[in-house]
């Protein structure tokens, strides 16, 4: 009887009585799992995100409109005209530099050289507009230079 | 009697001895068992950890990479582009996701069945992206090479673009090439990060990088120097309807500066800030990192609006002028005058023109002529009433531009400058002079100013529809700023991106 408790103290003083659910741990097992342990939370959405627009946007609209298309048209009298939406939004002058056409106005820049139109925004990319019939352009897009 | 006690048996003790050093033996055992799992334990968890942190590490890297060049990540998810460089699919393995760890995805290549994939090792998956375009540079970017040559630490990383998520899906029609109309809207990307240490064991990491697009929509209010408002500012599109705070107002109110810009702690800009130089936070004025927000993006102000400041912020200034702009600037004095009190006054140039008081004078644009005007010295009287008619060539309507070197008294409001019936736009005021301007008054104003040289401040009670670019700018006023985005051109600009659900494995 003096033996079975002395080997029962000894047991539990060294700590390997068992406990009940206890676990191994596997090499296999997950580590950490869970949601949003790196996240960070910084404000993304600017603005209105459906807004008109876009990538000076070449759109056309199931009505047929021209919701956020931006084009140039050269008069033909001395005049470029800058469309957005299909309404004309500036009027500038143009005056002739070397080759080209230049007209300037709070919108930016349009440069008319021959059939290539540019519209440089201000503080912004350039954008390429694509001759179209007439005298108006097809919708401008950013210029995609080559890498 | 015999004594029948019996003699001690010494063999006893000995067993007692055997059976206590077998028993020691055994909790010996039992615990040199414990600490070699002990040890093996805090062994694994060491591994563990390292190929974590490694992993993480990399991850971190690459989440970095991918803001730093959002710009030059944004141009394929617009609207005029996405097709054309990209498919829509049924969830499925790219060609080129040949590794031992594959991920379906709903985007491939256009005309390919690879899916989108930026890796750092070719072990992890073959890379394919398509070219890009700097939304703010215009340079050319090669998303391939320039995520292969990326310092991302010591894992494996393979970025792949799982799927896209329309902005307005209502307005996606489905991919052109079947027929279906271009799309009117724009696409927010949906990456998954992987950050490996193999492609069959080891640390794994991986979480999802969801990309929001940025809009730039030019600056609508902008003072070159400094920039205070004091008012609330929002935005609407004059194309379609006059502004109603209850139907059509929009958050995309832009300000911006190259100097010092301050926005009241009481009021709001429903929109975005950005600044070249410094933004003021000392009382009166707000600071736009905190919460709740002075720039917001929604009318609930529960989210922050885009806030930039410092050198690396882009913002559009002032324009290039004309010729127009430049003659006027030094021959102003010795052109043709014609000073007239009231009526149709035809555009041209003229040293001065005085509309006398409770004289009503009108401009007019039409398409045989300029519909410019240049005015050395306009001088509005009290009670004077200066209107705008504008003319339609072919039913569009024609612009008014204006061309000021000074005001009579160096001021002007909305009862004097009367454009409300028309669109904001219809009315574009270059001021030359570097005379301070003060802009007052009860009336609301309607019109597109410009003025690079003089610092323009706007008290009163009246309302500001369509923008304003100054050397220095001071709203002081009690009433609201209307930018109106259809006097200008909406670009997409860049992507900002939440890190989302991230896993930390070890296989």
């Amino acid at each position: 009887m003096r033996t079975t408790i002395i080997i029962a103290l000894f047991l539990v003083l060294t700590g390997n009585v068992p406990v009940a659910n206890s676990q191994e741990v596997s090499q296999d097992e997950v580590i950490v799992a869970g949601d949003n342990i790196l996240s960070t939370e910084e404000t993304t959405m600017v603005g209105d995100p459906t807004s008109e627009g876009g990538d000076v946007a070449n759109i056309i609209n199931p009505d047929g409109s021209l919701e956020g298309k931006v084009q140039v048209k050269d008069t033909g009298d001395g005049f470029a005209e800058v469309y957005r939406s299909g309404q004309m939004v500036e009027r500038d002058e143009l005056m002739e530099v070397e080759d080209c056409k230049v007209a300037s106005g709070m919108i930016g820049r349009v440069r008319i050289c021959g059939d290539a139109t540019t519209l440089s925004l201000v503080g912004r990319p350039d954008f390429n507009c694509p001759k179209g019939a007439g005298n108006m352009t097809e919708a401008c897009a950013l210029i995609e230079t080559p890498l | 009697m015999a004594d029948v006690r019996k003699n001690r048996e010494p063999g006893y003790i000995l067993l007692g001895v055997v059976i206590l050093m077998a028993l020691g033996a055994v909790i010996i055992a039992g615990n040199l068992d414990l600490a070699s799992s002990n040890a093996m334990t805090t062994n694994g968890e060491i591994l563990r950890n390292q190929e974590f942190y490694r992993t993480e590490e990399s991850l971190n890297f690459a989440t970095s990479w991918l803001r730093s060049f959002s710009t030059s990540l944004a141009s394929a998810f617009s609207r005029n582009t996405f097709y054309s460089k990209f498919d829509r699919t049924a969830p499925t393995i790219g060609a080129n996701d040949t590794s031992l760890f594959q991920l379906p995805t709903r985007i491939k290549l256009q005309g390919t069945n690879n899916s989108v994939i930026l890796a750092n090792n070719a072990s992890v998956a073959a890379s394919a992206f398509p070219p890009m375009v700097d939304t703010v540079t215009g340079v050319a970017f090669n998303p391939v090479s320039g995520f292969q040559a990326a310092s991302l630490g010591q894992s494996m990383v393979r970025v792949t673009l799982v799927d896209v998520m329309a902005v307005d899906p209502t307005k996606d029609y489905g991919d052109p090439d079947t027929g279906a109309m271009p799309p009117a809207t724009d696409f927010n990307p949906v990456y998954r990060i992987d950050s490996m240490r193999s492609t069959t064991g080891g640390g794994h990491v991986f979480g999802y990088f969801i990309g929001s697009l940025v809009f730039n929509y030019g600056v609508g209010f902008y003072g070159q120097d400094a920039l205070y408002i004091s008012q609330d500012c929002d935005s609407y599109l004059s194309n379609s309807g006059a502004y109603d705070a209850a139907t059509n107002r929009r958050a995309n109110c832009a300000t911006g500066s190259s100097g010092s810009v301050g926005i009241k702690n009481t009021e709001k800009v429903f929109g975005t800030l950005r600044t070249t130089g410094t933004v003021n936070t000392s009382n009166p004025w707000g600071d736009p990192n905190q919460m709740p927000p002075i720039v917001c993006a929604d009318f609930n102000c529960t989210k922050k609006g885009q806030v930039c400041s410092g050198a690396q912020c882009t913002v559009s200034g002032f324009g290039n002028y004309s010729k127009d702009w430049l003659y006027y600037q030094t021959n102003y004095g010795g052109t043709p005058l014609q000073d007239l009190d009231g009526g149709n006054i035809p555009p041209g140039y003229y040293s001065q023109i005085t509309v006398g008081p409770n004289v009503e004078a009108r401009f007019a644009s039409s398409a045989a002529t300029t519909s410019t005007y240049y005015i050395a010295n306009l001088n509005l009287a009290n009670n004077a009433k200066l209107y705008f008619d504008i003319g339609l060539n072919a039913g569009q309507r024609i612009p008014i531009k204006m061309y000021v070197n000074r005001f009579t008294g160096d001021k002007f409001n909305g009862n004097q400058l009367i454009n409300l019936a028309n669109k904001p736009y219809d009315l574009r005021v270059f001021y030359l002079g570097s005379w301070p301007l003060t802009i007052d008054g009860t009336a609301d104003l309607s019109m597109f100013l410009e003025a690079p040289n003089a610092t323009v401040t706007v008290s009163g009670s009246g309302g500001y529809f369509g923008g304003l670019k100054s050397k220095a700018l001071y709203f002081t006023g009690s009433s609201s700023l209307h930018y109106d985005e259809s006097g200008d051109v909406t670009t997409l600009a860049d992507v900002s991106y939440k890190l989302r659900d991230v896993v930390a494995r070890y296989r």
